[in-house]
């Protein structure tokens, strides 16, 4: 018998969120400001983020948000 | 004439009744009924001889101010007394016994912790409610919610900014704050990442000068072992936008004490306002 497992993409949310998870969250944010801001459409796609992170910043870079 | 009442020998003689008050009865000949005490009435009462008799009436029951009549067994008046404790309100104590004046439930009852309006706050970042409350919120004990309304206006062209709560001073344990805003043409998800306050706006919410901003924050201990409190807050705007932000905090605490609202640009203006409430647990 073949098993047919339904595989789906994430999306660029989904992709943040877990690209999120590798980083370490500072301890002490200056004026308490967010650490990042992210906000995407219903389909999960990433349409404005902000943050001074530059971790964060060249991951928005490499994913094409300008 | 001689005789009684109808005259003739076989009427009733004059002499039957001789004390003031009483009534002219029969058992099996006429008979004189005493009359009975101050503010009782005649009853029909088989047990009698005449068949009449003097009982208890609601006059003679009650004797105090604020009294009820009742009946404390079946055909037996009975005066139930007002409470001692304003406020009280009579309670059923069961279907054979009489009702007892008791203090309301409060379980569910929303109650008022503090307050603050406009003109106290100002400059940026202000604090409100930043002393203890009273009475100090117990979310473990004795409130199953607080709820924070905040009605904010600002007159500044920065804009709004991000809105926060901080709670007990605590600036660490805050999660980060996960939900979406409506513009009037479409939904946008949004995270937000912090770790010493919690969101309850975006600064999509509020960007224009001379906004106001309304916010139901809901907090409620979510597990009193890891203190964690979960934070759900509906907001909107002036200009159209609604918000919905959910947030957690471990406040390693079962009670709050203090209340910071926060906004990140802009000054807090006049009329603005916050009020707490506490939801009783039942």
């Amino acid at each position: 018998m073949t098993i047919l497992v339904l595989t789906k993409e994430l999306s660029q949310i989904q992709e943040f969120n877990e690209f999120i998870k590798t980083l370490k969250k500072p301890t002490n944010l200056s004026n308490k400001k967010s650490w990042y801001s992210v906000y995407s459409d219903m389909n999960g796609n990433i349409i404005k983020l902000i943050t001074e992170d530059k971790k964060i910043l060249a991951y928005a870079k490499e994913i094409g948000l300008k | 004439m001689s005789g009684g009442i109808g005259g003739g020998e076989s009427g009733v003689p004059e002499t039957l009744l001789d004390t003031k008050g009483q009534v002219h009865g029969f058992t099996t000949t006429n008979a004189a009924v005493n009359v009975g005490a101050n503010d009782t009435i005649i009853y029909a009462d088989s047990a009698q001889a005449a068949g009449i008799g003097y009982g208890a009436s609601a006059k003679s029951t009650l004797a105090t101010t604020g009294s009820l009549l009742a009946a404390s067994s079946a055909n037996t008046l009975s005066e139930l007394s007002a409470s001692a404790t304003s406020g009280h309100v009579l309670t059923s104590t069961g279907a054979a016994s009489l009702p007892t004046y008791q203090a309301v439930a409060s379980g569910g009852q929303i109650e008022l912790i503090g307050t603050a309006t406009a003109g106290v706050p100002t400059g940026r970042k202000s604090n409100w409610l930043s002393g203890t409350l009273t009475p100090e919120p117990n979310m473990e004990t004795t409130y199953s919610e607080l709820i924070v309304i905040a009605n904010l206006y600002y007159d500044e062209a920065t804009g709004f900014g991000e809105c926060y709560i901080n709670l007990n001073s605590t600036t660490s344990g805050y999660g980060d704050a996960h939900g979406f805003y409506y513009d009037g043409s479409s939904n946008t998800n949004l995270s937000k990442s912090n770790g010493t306050v919690a969101f309850i706006t975006d600064a999509n919410l509020g960007e224009s000068t001379n906004e106001g901003i309304h916010t139901y924050t809901s907090i409620a201990l979510n597990d009193a072992t890891t203190f964690m409190y979960n934070f759900h807050t509906y907001s909107t705007s002036s200009s159209g936008t609604s918000m919905i932000l959910d947030t957690t905090c471990d406040l390693a605490s079962n009670t709050i004490d203090h209340v910071k609202l926060q906004a990140s640009l802009a000054s807090w203006a006049t009329d603005s306002n916050i009020t707490i409430y506490g939801r009783k647990m039942i």
